[in-house]
């Protein structure tokens, strides 16, 4: 398989402070590749970085092959990388409804008008949003305001999908439902998918790569199944999280 | 959230009670004064019809001539305010302070001083004048003692209303909204789809403030010679013609744009959402709530050529409307040294006058605007409503309004306010209390609920609590109200010069009477002194709002 996104010899600073540094990082098209480290590692700095909304000091970006960023300057605006982001606030249009947000994110010179209102329309569907088209954000509950914003970012059909913590508030039962719904999408589009996440467990479900980040540099990189056998480290740590919680007594 | 139930509706509700009140006793009761008895000469009876501005061709042609100018400044206002706003609202350059407050300068003085410097500037003797020769002077006073130099004194003068609007609205944008819309719509998408959508309710409310001003307005269109409505209605008021009743009539059509605006103000609700953490009305949900104070600037905003260009214009225009006055006014103020130390000399009283009103009707303010901008704060929706009378007092003519005190106030019974200070302390509380309360439930709606709610939890007896926590958390609040206050009752002109008691003229009627009896350099002595008085108050007030947003921040 080709690779999607490559990073090389990236760094961001805040004046002195390094927050992210990545001497080389390949992804290949179609993974679905989690982000896991305490706050302020540079999980979403690395995302915000791919998407255009953050310049790198230095280093290169290269998405789908062509060059997206390099030497601190962006050489494809946001727009046009074909990238989407799930931001961690949702960030939805409080002055548009569900149906004039999907539309406004649809491809326009890919799709005419009639197909645009149908790939719209199928949108709503899939998201189960069905009979509130005409709602605004505030008009919905939490769950159907994740459901837009993922179906935001799915209508613009991008090949890369970024997901900064947007499931971080929602409640156990909620959180599954996305996840799973997030699978299936993933499944059915093939896009590649770029997760963060402070929950080792939704990192194993979802993904099928790790990324393990820690004061700005990527100290683990490997399949799910091999964090647990890690001993040391920030690896080490969160296997031990994760044998704790598993210590669940279900009964008899 | 702990505070509603502590305090409950029984402090919360005799503040919103409050709010009303204070209108009622400030706005609405002088107006009622006013319909049922107008002073004297003319009595109840008015020589002419209540339509006549509407019906009769000459009263006609003036309101047209209002309306266009109201239009005109407006939308100049609007492409001024709006990209120099959004530019303000994403720019990190070190210039955006200065040239904020050069922008800011002319909104803070009375738009007549600011017409007097711009006289010093394109009139027959002004500085393009002595630069150009006396062909270019003639030209460019040909067209500034006209309806062309009106528009560009009241939009040089009025334009900074929308400008804090927008930049303020959109410095508060989500940034990941920005950031969607850039990822969605590019960067034209997110300007016109996004941004333009969510400042619109402040840009609008901007529009509307600038549209009434410009049609209350009297004395830059008698400065300047264009003959407007409210120059002609409220010239009925002057010592030798004083027809008040001719003045209430011919007003009738003002007062009903005020009345519209008042209530077109009022539905816009700008400001009027949740406080800063909750979750916030229809904007609600995980969309919203706190992260609405991170710093904007980290986002990156929609940028073109287009709109490069046209804010470099806009800077430009900026910096030359602040400069040229004032560099005129200083010229001729110090060209006629001697003048200009007389008039310095002899505008002294008229100084201590101006000072003594606005720190008499700043403190009042303040001290209204302290329970009433924070129970606005906490009842966001019951409370607008409960503000239209205040909202009224700011939108009327200046005339009406001082009209209205003349009939409440000039009895035998009542010399001791209206033959006093108190008089004047009255009328500039009650055309500006309505700014006051916003700047406090500005600042409080921005104060995290955590902290109150950790002084209720913790703060122990309420007087300590009140002490150590609820006033050092509003302080500056306060003090930004008392100086915003102090601010719009310095620059006030039209009020004042209705209602001012015997040897109590303020700075700006000082200069008002300077300008038609005095030498030209001791005019533009007493209006420098004004401009840099004021200059010397908007770089406190600026020190003061950066202070205050960096403590949001935190």
């Amino acid at each position: 398989m080709s690779a999607s996104i490559v990073l090389a010899d990236l760094l961001v600073a805040f004046g002195p402070r390094h927050v992210l540094e990545v001497g080389a990082l390949e992804i290949e098209a179609g993974q679905r590749v989690a982000l896991l480290g305490p706050s302020g590692s540079g999980k979403s700095t690395l995302l915000r970085c791919l998407a255009g909304l953050e310049l790198p000091r230095r280093g290169e970006i290269r998405m789908d092959g062509r060059l997206a960023t390099e030497g601190g300057r962006h050489k494809v605006a946001p727009h046009r990388r074909g990238v989407a982001m799930v931001f961690q606030d949702l960030g939805l249009w409080p002055h548009m409804s569900v149906r004039q947000t999907l539309r406004f994110c649809a491809p326009r010179r890919a799709l005419g008008a009639v197909a645009r209102e149908e790939a719209v329309g199928s949108m709503i569907h899939r998201l189960g949003l069905a009979g509130r088209e005409r709602a605004h954000p505030g008009q919905l509950s939490g769950g159907e305001q994740q459901r837009l914003a993922l179906g935001r970012a799915l209508m613009a059909q991008p090949a890369v999908l970024l997901l900064d913590e947007p499931f971080t508030a929602l409640d156990l039962i909620l959180r599954r439902e996305l996840l799973q719904m997030l699978l299936g999408l993933h499944k059915d589009l093939g896009f590649t998918l770029l997760h963060v996440t402070h929950d080792p467990t939704e990192a194993l479900l979802v993904a099928d790569r790790l990324l393990l980040l820690e004061s700005g540099r990527i100290v683990w990189d490997g399949p799910p199944e091999g964090l647990v056998h890690q001993e040391t480290g920030l690896g080490g740590r969160l296997a031990q999280a994760l044998r704790w919680w598993a210590r669940v007594d279900w009964g008899p | 959230m702990v505070w509603p139930h502590l305090v409950g509706p029984g402090l919360i509700g005799p503040r919103l009670v409050g709010l009303l009140l204070v209108g009622l006793l400030l706005v609405l009761l002088p107006l009622a004064v006013l319909v049922v008895s107008p002073p004297s000469p003319v009595g109840r009876v008015s020589p002419v019809s209540p339509w006549s501005g509407l019906t009769d061709p000459h009263f006609r042609g003036l309101l047209g001539a209002s309306l266009r100018l109201a239009f005109t400044v407006t939308a100049a206002s609007l492409v001024l305010g709006l990209v120099f706003g959004l530019w303000l609202a994403r720019t990190r350059s070190w210039a955006a302070s200065p040239l904020l407050v050069a922008h800011l300068l002319p909104l803070c003085m009375p738009p007549y001083v600011t017409a007097l410097a711009w006289s010093r500037v394109l009139g027959r003797e002004g500085i393009l004048a002595r630069l150009g020769g006396d062909a270019l002077g003639l030209w460019t006073s040909g067209w500034f003692y006209g309806e062309a130099g009106a528009v560009l004194v009241l939009t040089v003068a009025l334009a900074p209303v929308i400008t804090l609007l927008t930049a303020g609205f959109a410095r508060r944008l989500d940034p990941s909204r920005v950031e969607a819309g850039l990822l969605y719509g590019g960067p034209r998408g997110a300007l016109l789809s996004v941004v333009l959508p969510m400042v619109a309710p402040a840009v609008a409310a901007g529009a509307l403030l600038v549209f009434v001003l410009v049609m209350g307005e009297v004395g830059v269109p008698q400065l300047l010679r264009v003959r407007v409505y409210a120059p002609a209605v409220f010239g009925r008021l002057a010592d030798l013609s004083f027809q008040p009743g001719e003045a209430l009539a011919l007003a009738l059509p003002m007062v009903s744009v005020s009345l519209v605006a008042a209530v077109a103000l009022l539905s816009l609700d700008v400001g009027g959402g949740a406080r800063a953490g909750e979750s916030a009305g229809e904007d609600g949900g995980a969309g919203a709530g706190g992260r609405g104070l991170r710093a904007p600037r980290s986002t990156r905003w929609p940028r073109s050529a287009v709109l490069d260009l046209a804010v470099g214009l806009v800077i430009a225009g900026v910096v030359a409307a602040a400069a040229l006055p004032l560099v005129a006014l200083l010229r001729q103020a110090w060209a006629g040294a001697g003048g200009g130390i007389r008039a310095l000399q002899s505008s002294l009283p008229a100084l201590g006058n101006s000072i003594s009103y606005a720190c008499l009707a700043a403190s009042a303010m303040a001290l209204l605007a302290a329970p009433l901008g924070v129970g606005w704060s906490w009842r966001p929706r019951a409370s607008g409503l409960l503000a239209l009378p205040l909202l009224l007092g700011l939108v009327l003519p200046a005339g009406i309004f001082a009209l209205a005190l003349v009939a409440t106030w000039n009895r035998p019974a009542t010399q001791w306010v209206y033959g006093t200070d108190l008089v004047v302390t009255l009328a500039l509380s009650g055309r500006y209390l309505y700014l006051a309360v916003r700047v406090v439930k500005l600042g409080e709606d921005q104060t995290p609920a955590d902290w109150i709610d950790a002084g209720r939890l913790l703060g122990g007896h309420p007087l300590r609590r009140w002490l150590l926590v609820d006033l050092p958390l509003r302080a500056e609040t306060l003090a930004l109200a008392w100086l915003v206050s102090f601010l719009l009752a310095l620059r006030d002109l039209d009020t004042i010069v209705l209602l001012y008691p015997p040897g109590g003229e303020s700075l700006p009627v000082r200069a008002m009477t300077l300008e038609a009896n005095a030498p030209p350099g001791m005019t533009a002595a007493t209006a420098a002194l004004q401009v840099l008085i004021t200059l010397a108050i908007v770089l406190l007030a600026g020190a003061l709002w950066r202070r205050v947003g960096r403590r949001w921040r935190t």
